[in-house]
């Protein structure tokens, strides 16, 4: 008799256990949200730069490239995002919705409840930098009038990972500028070989700027100058502290354009508004001067300075 | 800002620049001198970091990518508020750790740098302590030996016992229950599947994963601190590993009933264990793996949940094999140094008379009967006369017929034989070990946190540099040193009334008092310093945003981190002291002469003076 009771209550446990996590999981989803609710579970993942649908648990972290979400509402829906981090802190914001930006703590969950009230595909980004993926954790949000068939915007996907991503020796400083432009993510918003036209939503200028230009703005205006001020930023590793150079048209001008270009790296920007009481604009000009040493920072002002198309003019 | 008035008067300004990365600060340790102001400037690489300066109520989360960070003063202040630097006069001296306050990735509870104050007064003492107590114990030792000499020593008197059976008759009442293991096993069971569940479904964040704050955490922190040295094997009592296996065995989860002869007969396929492995040396080798992978195995939830899991299949299966508790007594990783550290137990199971156990023809207590099983950890329980295999099963104290097989209190560290190479390594291995791990995980060194997170970075020559250095410093690095320290000993003693090999053997005990409390010493700050996680996860357990109890939100708050170093040190002097003592105890059952016995201890002393102020350096310096 007892022994049998032993064995009930073996297997009481053994089952117990999983259905009480399985039913708290279940009404822990559905239960604090009334009426016609869409809820939506979002976590970050910074390895792969994503918010994601998908599932992150314990045993497939270490394993799966978690997709970005592409989240499709119809119009009219009343939404909770439900946010979760599954290792560092992200920041989750949506400008053209006006929502967040959230912080997106390890541990717990933050919910943003809105409701989509007008058409259109919106950018969704994390705001506060989360690792090497970081500028492409960032996807979209598409709501379409209920029957109408919705776009499907491209996932922006983290290429980082990517083989054949080396670190070029010291000493070549165009391929360092352009190793640490696509390392640190600078092209995500200053566009392939610095062309720039990212939209940053409410910035005054519309687009982020872009980098082909450098040469112009620092008054090298012929290809002979600005191989010249090449020559002489990879010998002067203290350049900026000078204040003229003979030889050179203009030295004090382009120095200063030269000084301002360090400073921004090296401190960042914050981007003015358009519309002065609407969003902050998403993508801001991050302080660098942690992450780079002087000497890297020239080398990306080489990296822009010979993006010039002076064939071209 | 927490300005606090200058005694001296005569301090420097100290403006110190902090970069935060992904384990580790660069610069990982300040030195100031006591009344400097300092002046602390904070930026990360990489993610979001905190910093927790342990002491002077200062915690900020440093954003990459911002020149401004977020401060606040945690005693006075709910709410960050954005900074550039951090200013206070260093008013006391000591050590103090920065820690990051904000999760970070896997080895974020172990993100740290250190802060010294000049004069830095416990180390300091620490270290003379240690050198103190060995110059005091010896010349003490000298002078009773000489006694002894001469013939004025009072006859040793036995070391004391309590019968606690006899003195608690409600616990007399409790161990005789047959249901009292399966009442104990089986809420283990339960929170055993809790934590495999969590850890396979639940955040892949340790610190947010009730498997890695409960095991990690609360169970190891029990275990060496308080089941060990009190309770010695008491975990094997209620560990449910070895659950499935016995109850296949058995057929039965509460015992015999009394019926048939038949039902003491064990199922399995009744293989024999080889005798080469009839040893520790598969725990040993065991406990090393483990504990290569450790940065890995205490941070994902996941390999903690396969290693345990792993851990109660292999139990399961063996037990289908090989009778009784093979795995647990040849095997499991875990057991090996339950049973090193056991002999230290203030807690026995004996014969109250062997001679009843020599007369008895029953041996009820060794093959079972009506009232119980025979013992399932393979011993002969009216022969035992050390804790370590014994797995405080309580089966013999039920079978024995004339009641003769009881569970005593006993002082401290009152088993001192180890005679085989099994046990010395162990001893070896753990405490080379307790060494290791202050230095990689309680450690500031980013570079050796790298190498050890291999699941993360993948540095395998790195990982293979710090996999070498453990198994070398564990086999081969410490065990050179106690045969020296052995040969030298028997030069000093001047008699060749005990070999070098014997000497090497019985004095590796020494390490057993010492590495249990340099394990407590290292435990402590996991228990004060993340303990808070453990209140968290239990409203949280899988990591999932649910809050059970309320305390989900519930901040990672550190219990006055800044005094941790002085538990550490007087634990490490005590044990210490311990090595010592039994030292001498050793050397007086293996000379004849005391003084001889004494001499050829010095060396051996001194090796564990050496390794208990590398630990205090390592904790306090």
């Amino acid at each position: 008799m007892k022994e049998k009771l032993a064995a009930w209550s073996v297997v009481l446990t053994l089952i117990a256990i999983p259905t009480v996590i399985g039913w708290y999981c279940y009404i822990q989803a559905s239960a604090p949200y009334l009426g016609d609710v869409r809820v939506f579970d979002i976590t970050g993942v910074a390895e792969d730069g994503a918010w994601t649908l998908e599932k992150v648990r314990g045993f497939n972290y270490w394993w799966r490239r978690f997709a970005p979400m592409t989240l499709y509402l119809d119009l009219g829906d009343q939404v909770v995002l439900r946010l979760r981090s599954a290792d560092v802190l992200h920041q989750f914001y949506v400008p053209g919705l006006n929502l967040g930006p959230v912080d997106v703590k390890p541990g717990g969950v933050v919910e943003v409840k809105f409701k989509a009230v007008k058409a259109g595909v919106y950018q969704y980004y994390c705001t506060s930098l989360c690792g090497g993926c970081h500028f492409y954790m960032s996807g979209w949000i598409v709501i379409t009038p209920r029957g109408e068939i919705p776009v499907t915007p491209k996932p922006i996907v983290c290429p980082l990972c990517f083989p054949g991503f080396d670190k070029p020796p010291e000493g070549e400083f165009v391929r360092l500028g352009e190793y640490f432009y696509l390392k640190l993510g600078c092209n995500t918003c200053h566009g392939i070989e610095g062309r720039g036209g990212v939209e940053n939503f409410n910035y005054i200028n519309k687009t982020i700027p872009a980098h082909n230009t450098t040469a112009e703005k620092m008054f090298l205006e012929e290809p002979e100058d600005a191989e010249a001020f090449v020559e002489l930023i990879k010998k002067h590793p203290n350049l900026n502290k000078l204040k003229v150079i003979s030889n050179m048209p203009r030295s004090p001008l382009v120095l200063s354009r030269f000084k301002s270009a360090k400073e921004i790296i090296n401190k960042g920007k914050r981007c003015a508004r358009l519309d002065a009481k609407g969003p902050e604009p998403p993508l801001q000009m991050p302080a660098w001067q942690a992450v780079l040493p002087e000497r890297d920072i020239d080398a990306i002002i080489i990296y822009f300075i010979s993006l010039y198309p002076w064939e071209e003019i | 800002m927490l300005l606090i008035p200058n005694p001296s008067g005569r301090g420097q300004r100290r403006d110190v620049h902090i970069l935060a990365q992904q384990y580790a600060y660069t610069p990982h340790r300040i030195v100031v001198d006591q009344g400097d102001e300092v002046h602390i400037y904070l930026a990360s690489m990489d993610v979001v970091h905190g910093f927790y300066l342990e002491g002077h109520d200062v915690e900020a989360v440093i954003y990459p990518g911002r020149l401004q960070f977020n401060l606040r003063h945690p005693s006075t202040e709910k709410r960050y508020r954005p900074a550039e630097e951090i200013v206070f006069v260093a008013a006391r001296p000591g050590k103090f750790r920065y820690r990051c306050s904000v999760t970070c990735g896997t080895l974020h509870p172990f993100m740290l740098g250190e802060m010294i104050v000049r004069p830095n007064y416990a180390f300091l003492a620490g270290s003379g302590a240690a050198v103190g107590i060995f110059l005091a114990a010896f010349i003490i030792l000298f002078c009773i030996s000489k006694q002894h000499a001469s013939g004025k020593a009072p006859a040793p008197t036995p070391a004391w016992r309590v019968d606690l059976l006899e003195k608690f008759p409600a616990l007399n009442w409790l161990v005789r229950r047959r249901w009292l293991q399966f009442a104990l096993m089986l809420p283990m069971l339960a929170f055993f599947m809790l934590f495999l569940i969590a850890g396979v479904l639940g955040s892949p964040i340790g610190n947010r994963n009730i498997i890695i704050t409960f095991v990690w955490i609360l169970w190891w922190f029990l275990l060496i601190s308080f089941l060990l040295p009190f309770g010695g094997r008491i975990w094997c009592l209620v560990c449910p590993f070895p659950f499935f296996g016995e109850w296949y065995q058995r057929r039965r989860l509460l015992g015999p009933s009394g019926g048939s002869p038949r039902d003491q007969i064990l199922r399995s396929l009744k293989k024999k264990w080889p005798l080469k492995l009839s040893n520790i040396w598969l725990q040993n080798v065991f406990f090393l793996i483990l504990c290569t992978f450790s940065a890995t195995l205490v941070t994902r939830p996941v390999t903690t949940a396969v290693a345990l899991g792993g851990l109660a299949a292999l139990a399961t299966a063996m037990h289908l094999v090989y009778p009784k508790r093979i795995f647990c007594t040849y095997v499991c990783p875990v057991s090996g140094f339950l049973g090193l550290y056991s002999m230290t137990a203030m807690i026995e199971v004996r014969a109250k008379d062997p001679e009843t156990c020599k007369a008895c023809r029953v041996k009820g207590a060794t093959v079972g009967n009506e009232q119980g099983w025979g013992c399932p950890w393979l011993l002969i329980p009216g022969k035992l006369d050390r804790n370590n295999y014994c797995g405080l099963c309580m089966e013999c104290i039920k079978t024995c017929p004339y009641e003769n097989m009881t569970l005593k209190s006993r002082p401290f560290c009152s088993d001192i034989d180890i005679s085989r190479y099994d046990e010395a390594w162990k001893a070896f291995i753990m405490i080379t070990l307790a060494m290791v791990y202050s230095v990689t995980l309680l450690g500031p060194w980013g570079t050796i946190k790298a190498w050890a997170n291999i699941s993360e970075v993948g540095n395998w020559q790195g990982f293979f540099a710090y996999a070498g250095m453990i198994w070398s410093a564990c086999l081969v690095g410490l065990p050179a040193v106690w045969v020296l320290a052995a040969w030298l000993g028997k030069q000093l003693s001047g008699s060749d009334q005990v070999s070098t090999k014997e000497i090497f053997l019985r004095y590796s005990y020494l390490l057993v008092p010492l590495g249990l409390l340099a394990w407590i010493a290292f435990s402590i700050p996991l228990i004060m310093v993340n303990g808070s996680y453990i209140i968290s996860t239990i409203s949280d357990p899988m990591g999932w945003g649910w809050n059970l109890f309320g305390t989900a939100n519930f901040p990672w708050t550190p219990l006055l981190p800044e005094y941790i170093v002085y538990i550490q040190i007087p634990l490490l002097l005590t044990g210490l002291g311990f090595s010592i003592k039994c030292g001498y105890d050793i050397a007086k059952k293996m000379y004849s002469d005391a003084i001889r016995g004494v001499r050829s201890l010095i060396p051996a002393g001194m090796v564990c003076t050496g390794i208990t102020m590398a630990l205090i350096r390592l904790f306090a310096g």
